[in-house]
Order: C-alpha cells, then sequence, then structure tokens
C-alpha cells in the first residue's frame, strides 16, 4: 500500500465518530495530565487501560496516543507561569519561559509554545509517514558504541547550559551523575549507594527527582516572602486579548528554533532511550550556542521557549516509528501502549502495517487530527492560565505540593518516593538559595547512567578493544563532533579568560593613575 | 436534662432501631460464621511486581477483567515495580492473608533469594494456582550463518570470544538459561545485559550482537518476519506453534528452565477462600477469550495449584540454585 492510499484508509478510519470520541477525550486528558505538575503520561495511560478493554485496538492507541502526545502540549504551562515543570520535558522552558512570565509576557510564551508544538506535531506525523520504515532501520544501527557517541555530544554540551558560573554547572552536572549511580549496577548487578534499602536498588526515580528539585523547592522558596504578594500574587493580570499572542517579531525570533527544534527531537525521539526530556535539553543547547545573543539567553528569551517546547512534542511523534514499525518501546508510557496492543492481540513488530494497516495508518492519521484538536483546546485556554496567576500562592502552592505527592507516589505505588520527592524539594531550595542551577544538574542524571551502561556494553561486545567507538561511520562522526564542541570551549574560554586579564590590569592601571 | 414527651418517643424508637440493626449485624456474622460467605465481597488486588504494560502486567490485568465479570466485584491491578521484583514480592508477603490481595509473580521470585542483597523467600508464601509458562530460548539473526545448535556451539567452539550474547538484564533468568546452556556445551558466551527484553531483542536484530535467550513472546512477531531465527527451546517439550525447534535437552545439552507465572498470595490464606480463588481463575483459563489471549502472547498452560505447585517449586529450587552459582551471581556474604 503506498502512502497516498495508506492514508486515505487511515482518515477513513480516523473519522469514524468513535475514533474521533477517542482521538478528543485522549488529547483532553493529555492536556489536563501535562499542565498539573507531577502527574505524568505513563501514570495516566496505566490508569486509563482498563478503560480501552471495551473498544477495538485501533480506537484504544488512537486514545493512549493522544493522552501521549498531548501531555507535551501542557507540560510548558506551569513552568512558564510558576516555574514548575509540568512534565520532565518541560524542565528546560522553566529557564527563560518563566523569566517571559516575570516581564508580563506570559501569553506570549505560553502562545509560541502551543504554535510550536502544533508545528512540531504535524513535522512529526509526517515523518512518521513518511520516513517510518528507513528511519526505523537507521535506529537500528544505534548499538551501545553508537548511542555513548550521541551521549557523550549532548554531555559536551552542558556547558550551554549554564546562564551564570560554569564551574557551578559543572559541580551540578557531577552532582546529577552521583544522584544517578544509585542503585544495581547494570552489568555486575551490585548494588551502589543503597545502603540497604531496597526502595534504592533500582535506583532513584527521576518523577519525585524532578518534582522535588523545581516543584516543591519553588514551594519552601515562596514561603519566604512576607507582604502582600503572599495574599495576592504580585503581577495582577488582566492583559488584553491580542496581548496573549506572541508578536510579529517573535515569530520572526522563533521561526528556526522550531524548525530546528523539531528535526532535533524528532531525530532523538527516534532513537532508544532518546526522549523529550533529552531533545528539549538539546534543543535549548543548540539554539543558544548558535545564537548571535547567547547572553539573552535565561533572561527571558524567546529561542528558549520555543525551540524546546518544539523538540519535545516532535519527539512525542518520532518515539512512535520503533513501536510501530519494529514493535521496539522507546520510553515506560510507549511500552504502555504497546501493552494495550498486546492487549487486543496485535502483536506490534515488523509486520504491523502489513498485517493490520488499520492501526498503523488510523493511528498515523488520528495524529493530524489529535494535533489540530490540541491547538483548537490551548489556545483560547491561554487566557484561562493567565490568569492562574492572579489566584492567591497560598491557595495555589498547597495544591501543586498536593498533586506532586501524587505524581511521585503513582510512579510505582511506592510511599518512598514521596519521601525522596521532599528529600529533594529542601535540596533544591538550598541549591536554589545558593544560586546553583539545576538544569544541568537533571542532564547529568538523565545521561549518565546511559553514558555509562553504553560504554560498558559496547567494551563488553568488543572485547575491550576501544577501537568500537570509531567502528562505524555515526559513531565516528559524533564522536568527533562532541571533540569538536569541547574543543571550541576550551579555546572560547582561554579567550575570554585572557581579555579579562586585559581588561583587569587596564582597569588597575586607571586606577593607579587616580 | 427533661426531656419533652416528644422527644422520648423518637429517642426510643432511636434505640430500637439501632437494636434492630445490632441484629440484624449479629445474624448476617453467624451466617458468615457458619461458612456461607461470600468471597469476595469487596475488591480484589492482584499486585504485579512488575511495571505496567509488561507481559506480566497484560496478563495480569486480562485476568482481573475476566474475574471481575465473574466475582461482579472491582478486580483491580497495581504495579509495584522495582529491584527486580523485589519491593512488590516482599510487600506481597507482608500483607494480610485474607484472600483480597494476591500477586502474580514469576521465577524471579525464587531467583532473588539467592541473587538479592534484600532477599526474598519462597516459603513465604500460599501458592494459590499456577498462570503460565513462558520458555526461554537461542535466538539468533534471521540470515545468521547457523540452522540448528549444534552449527552455533561448533562454531562459537573454533572462534572463542568472537560471538557475543544479550540478556535482559544483569540476574535475569534469560542470562542464568544462557550462562548454563554456554557452560554445558563447553563454549565461551560473552554476555551483554541490556535494561529489559526490548533493547536486547533489539541489539540482535541489529546485528550487533549474536544471541539471545528472551522469551518466545519478544520474538514471536520477529520470528513471523525471518528477520529472527530461533534454534532451541528451553521447555521440555516442543512447542505447538514451532515443531520443527527441537529443545535444549534434544540436542544434546542437559537444561530444560522455563519461567512460570502463578497467583501467589501472603502465607495463610484460609483453604475455603483459596479454594473460591482457584475456581474462578480456573473458569477464566476455560474461556476461549483467554485461550485466545495465551496464543498471541506464546505463553503457555501451567495448571498446577495449591500444595502441588508448591512441591514443583521446591523440587526444581536446587537447580535454580545451581545455575545462579555457575554464572556468578550469587549475592556477595
Amino acid at each position: 500500500m503506498d502512502i497516498l492510499q495508506g492514508m486515505l484508509h487511515g482518515f477513513g478510519v480516523a473519522f469514524t465518530p468513535a475514533n474521533l470520541l477517542a482521538c478528543f477525550f485522549g488529547v483532553l486528558i493529555g492536556t489536563a495530565v501535562g499542565v498539573l505538575p507531577g502527574i505524568g503520561p505513563s501514570g495516566s495511560i496505566a490508569l486509563l487501560l482498563p478503560l480501552t478493554f471495551s473498544m477495538d485496538a485501533t480506537s484504544a492507541v488512537i486514545m493512549l496516543a493522544g493522552i501521549y502526545y498531548g501531555t507535551m502540549y501542557g507540560g510548558s504551562t506551569t513552568s512558564i507561569l510558576i516555574n514548575v515543570p509540568g512534565e520532565a520535558q518541560s524542565v528546560i522552558t522553566c529557564i527563560d519561559g518563566f523569566q517571559m512570565a516575570s516581564q508580563g509576557r506570559a501569553g506570549p510564551a505560553l502562545g509560541i509554545s502551543a504554535f510550536g508544538s502544533f508545528i512540531a506535531g504535524t513535522i512529526g506525523v509526517i515523518g512518521l509517514m513518511v520516513l517510518a520504515p528507513p528511519l526505523a532501520r537507521f535506529a537500528l544501527e544505534f548499538g551501545p558504541a553508537e548511542i555513548f557517541s550521541l551521549v557523550l555530544l549532548a554531555f559536551a554540551l552542558v556547558g550551554y547550559l549554564a546562564s551564570g558560573s560554569m564551574v557551578k554547572a559543572l559541580m551540578m552536572a557531577i552532582l546529577g551523575l552521583l544522584f544517578a549511580s544509585v542503585g544495581m549496577e547494570i552489568i555486575t548487578a551490585v548494588p551502589r549507594f543503597t545502603f540497604g534499602n531496597v526502595n534504592l536498588q533500582s535506583g532513584i526515580g527521576l518523577v519525585p527527582l524532578i518534582m522535588g528539585l523545581f516543584g516543591v523547592s519553588e514551594v519552601i522558596l515562596s514561603l519566604e516572602e512576607t507582604g502582600p504578594e503572599v495574599e495576592i500574587n504580585a503581577k495582577k493580570y488582566a492583559p488584553r486579548f491580542w496581548e496573549l499572542f506572541p508578536t510579529r517579531k517573535d515569530w520572526k525570533d522563533s521561526f528556526w528554533p522550531i524548525t530546528r527544534g523539531s528535526l532535533i527531537g524528532f531525530l532523538i525521539g527516534i532513537l532508544p532511550g532518546g526522549s523529550g526530556i533529552v531533545a528539549s535539553f538539546s534543543s535549548y543547547a543548540i539554539e543558544k550556542k548558535i545564537s548571535r545573543h547567547p547572553e539573552k539567553f535565561g533572561q527571558g528569551t524567546i529561542e528558549g521557549v520555543a525551540g524546546p517546547e518544539s523538540a519535545n512534542n516532535a519527539a512525542a511523534q518520532g518515539a512512535f516509528i520503533p513501536l510501530l514499525t519494529l514493535g521496539i518501546p522507546g520510553g515506560s508510557a510507549i511500552a504502555l501502549i504497546l501493552g494495550a496492543l498486546r492487549i487486543h492481540g496485535v502483536i506490534p513488530g515488523p509486520l504491523l502495517i502489513k498485517e493490520h494497516p488499520e492501526v498503523f495508518w488510523g493511528v498515523v492519521a488520528s495524529m493530524y487530527i489529535g494535533n489540530f484538536f490540541l491547538l483548537i483546546l490551548n489556545l483560547p485556554l491561554i487566557g484561562m492560565w493567565v490568569r492562574l496567576l492572579n489566584i492567591p500562592k497560598y491557595l495555589l502552592y498547597p495544591m501543586i505540593v498536593l498533586f506532586c505527592i501524587i505524581g511521585a507516589y503513582s510512579v510505582d505505588n511506592n510511599l518512598f518516593d514521596v519521601g525522596l520527592l521532599f528529600f529533594f524539594g529542601f535540596l533544591g531550595y538550598v541549591l536554589k538559595r545558593l544560586n546553583f542551577e539545576l538544569a544541568p544538574l537533571i542532564l547529568g542524571f538523565i545521561l549518565g547512567p546511559i553514558l555509562e551502561s553504553s560504554a560498558k556494553q559496547a567494551l563488553i561486545m568488543s572485547g575491550g578493544r576501544l577501537d568500537i567507538f570509531v567502528s562505524s561511520p555515526i559513531a565516528t562522526v559524533l564522536l568527533s563532533l562532541s571533540g569538536l564542541v569541547i574543543l571550541t570551549a576550551v579555546v572560547s574560554t582561554l579567550r575570554r579568560s585572557k581579555a579579562m586579564e586585559a581588561l583587569k590590569r587596564e582597569m588597575e592601571a586607571s586606577m593607579d593613575k587616580e | 436534662m427533661m426531656l419533652t414527651q416528644k422527644e422520648k418517643k423518637v429517642s426510643r424508637s432511636i434505640v430500637l432501631i439501632l437494636a434492630g440493626l445490632f441484629l440484624v449485624l449479629w445474624m448476617s456474622h453467624e451466617t458468615l460464621a457458619q461458612g456461607k460467605e461470600v468471597f469476595p465481597s469487596k475488591t480484589v488486588t492482584i499486585v504485579v511486581p512488575w511495571a505496567a504494560g509488561g507481559s506480566s502486567d497484560t496478563a495480569a490485568r486480562v485476568m482481573a477483567k475476566h474475574l471481575s465479570e465473574i466475582w461482579g466485584q472491582p478486580v483491580i491491578v497495581v504495579n509495584q515495580p522495582g529491584a527486580t521484583g523485589v519491593i512488590g514480592s516482599l510487600k506481597l508477603a507482608a500483607s494480610e492473608p485474607d484472600g483480597y490481595t494476591v500477586g502474580l509473580l514469576s521465577t524471579a521470585v525464587q531467583t532473588t533469594q539467592y541473587t538479592s542483597p534484600n532477599p526474598t523467600d519462597r516459603h513465604a508464601y500460599t501458592y494459590v494456582i499456577g498462570a503460565y509458562f513462558e520458555p526461554f530460548t537461542m535466538a539468533v539473526k534471521g540470515d545468521a550463518p547457523w540452522k540448528s545448535l549444534k552449527e552455533f556451539v561448533e562454531y562459537a567452539k573454533a572462534n572463542p570470544g568472537k560471538i557475543t550474547h544479550s540478556s535482559s538484564g544483569a540476574a535475569s533468568t534469560d542470562k542464568l538459561v544462557a550462562m548454563a546452556f554456554a557452560r554445558r556445551s563447553g563454549i565461551q558466551l560473552p554476555d551483554v545485559p541490556f535494561e529489559g527484553y526490548a533493547p536486547a531483542v533489539t541489539a540482535v536484530l541489529s546485528g550487533k550482537i549474536h544471541s539471545t535467550s528472551a522469551t518466545l513472546a519478544n520474538l514471536a512477531p520477529y520470528l513471523k518476519s525471518g528477520d529472527l531465527r530461533v534454534l532451541a527451546v528451553s521447555s521440555e517439550k516442543r512447542l505447538s506453534e514451532y515443531p520443527n525447534v527441537p529443545t535444549f535437552m534434544e540436542n544434546g545439552v542437559n537444561l530444560k528452565w522455563i519461567n512460570w507465572n502463578g497467583i501467589l498470595g501472603p502465607k495463610g490464606i484460609p483453604a475455603e477462600r483459596m479454594a473460591a480463588i482457584q475456581t474462578a481463575v480456573e473458569k477464566v483459563y476455560a474461556m476461549k477469550a483467554w485461550q485466545d489471549f495465551m496464543t498471541t502472547s506464546f505463553i503457555y498452560s501451567f495448571p498446577l495449584k495449591g500444595d502441588q505447585f508448591k512441591t514443583q517449586i521446591d523440587k526444581d529450587d536446587p537447580v535454580l540454585k545451581e545455575m545462579i552459582e555457575g554464572a556468578g551471581l550469587m549475592r556477595a556474604k
């Protein structure tokens, strides 16, 4: 079946009332889950899985997929408004998104992330439709050696995440690596830093860590505030309608970040272990690296919102390629969708498109429709979200803590994770007070284990020979790129410190004159 | 405090109503005590010590759906993953033995007796009824030169260190099976542990790793498409879907081990409640929907129950212990 015929068939499937309803319901839940901090797509898909028993396989996946990519839309809302990410993928959006909101530009920030998400989502679906089979084979080329090189490249970009002190950023990245090393070592199953506690054997969960560091800590910080802000949020918003949307200049600034973010996100989403969070971090780092005014990042620049928010949406669509064409789930939420298909007796694998064309094309077509639904849902909501800032903090913040607790607990139904949430909440508070940036910590926490396991796996495969890291063109190119990034960073730092010294001497000389 | 006439009347009728209520409660309690209890009379929980979406979870959810139809009571699946199933398994052992909390446990609860720093105890459970078993395999890429296990072993002997194997985890049961195969056929088989079956199978699909021992369900779609080929299965007999695939035993390798899954509860579930669960679960097994699910999921009937089930597990335990010792995975003392 060629693509055109497939799509016609797919739209025929997706436009039946039952499937339209499933799609709408999915993206609606997804938006809500995205907005609520702490509650993530995996937990909500697991919760709604029994609901799909009475549906057919196609409707079930249409709904669950809708929840998954729907969360990527809503995740940025609380990042922008109150500096608390709705999902892990939107952590990086806090940096510039919250600054924009503080400058009274919450509307354009929310607007550009909705439009960016829509554009990226659509690009992702087109990619899924046209390139799925060849790209899936490309993803197979990423074995441990290639993954290692890719992650090393992502690590090399860590320096670009820092807007303040580089030393402090690196310290945080290392702290992230340390937290990631808790749990059973992957090759030997030897426990590390578990202190005999069974709950630490599988390591520290991402949700309690992120929601503690970013959610609970923000609430603790707000306890320090006194005066009228406590009663009513200082920034009383009553924006006019057109102020809610990005200006023409915003669009001009965001065009390329959205395009690049979509492509980066889509490619990372396809890879095994690639996730929306890696995609959004990479997009942010790359935008900052190639920007003509990198100093504006962290001060509320719209590129810092547009790029990452597009990247995580495109990654969400990309993640369906290995699932639908090879039967390989990239992450926990996608694994749940695989489980839903199995319950319905549809086993995803290389033959899915041939044996169940209605599932593949129906789901792809539903994603077009779902993206439209999401845009239509989200644009009118912007006005409402912005008014969220008018809710007194003494009402809003306890609710945030509540959602963080529910979110941390619901991942594994384990109370220990709620304890971890508060541990990281206090840690986040202390680190924020000491002016440490937390983004590099997250990057270290996520990438560290992948770097370690892929290096060890590659070395077992090669019998200990290091040349496996340059044995394929992909690995070689990625490895050289990371070398290049590190080299340019070192050179520019050296130049800057020389310039600083010169400046210092000049100042001293002028002071001597006085 | 003086009560008016009307108030006295009201308070008297309240006393009467309360007395009546107590009588009804007492009588219903009596009938319960006489063994006419309706079990279950509230929500039943099935603990799955693995993440949602996996094969155990899927099976538990399908079972829960049918059980709740039979019982007319909600049956919910609660995932308590972590520490290779130890967290959920320990919690299940510590839960109230009233029959309302059971779990879908597997061979892992036996393995972690010896491998986990926080060990499980296979004697801490009531063995209610077996659910299904999954055979392990020896699988290679579809276009690999080895057509049989014998050819594979010969190649590995002639080219030591050339062949690599992928497993779903450092102390996973599929790794134990693969390592036992390597020892018993005298070959070197360096193992690369991944996190779960999906990446382990992917590594073989891409041709970067030569073989894997994943359970059949994880290989089935690729066997059908020809992307993978299975050289041997670890079950006692050949499997109906793959009559041409021999067992390890037929190949002269003394190795048979399957991944069993079964309904276990905390120790001390009353006999009549256990019987009620067994009866309901057997009804599910007789359903066509369950049999279809078994076929599409490549899982096979494991019908042992009660003492028979426990005896079989105890009988096989030394075999598993030997496999763990042989692979060098006994936990450090």
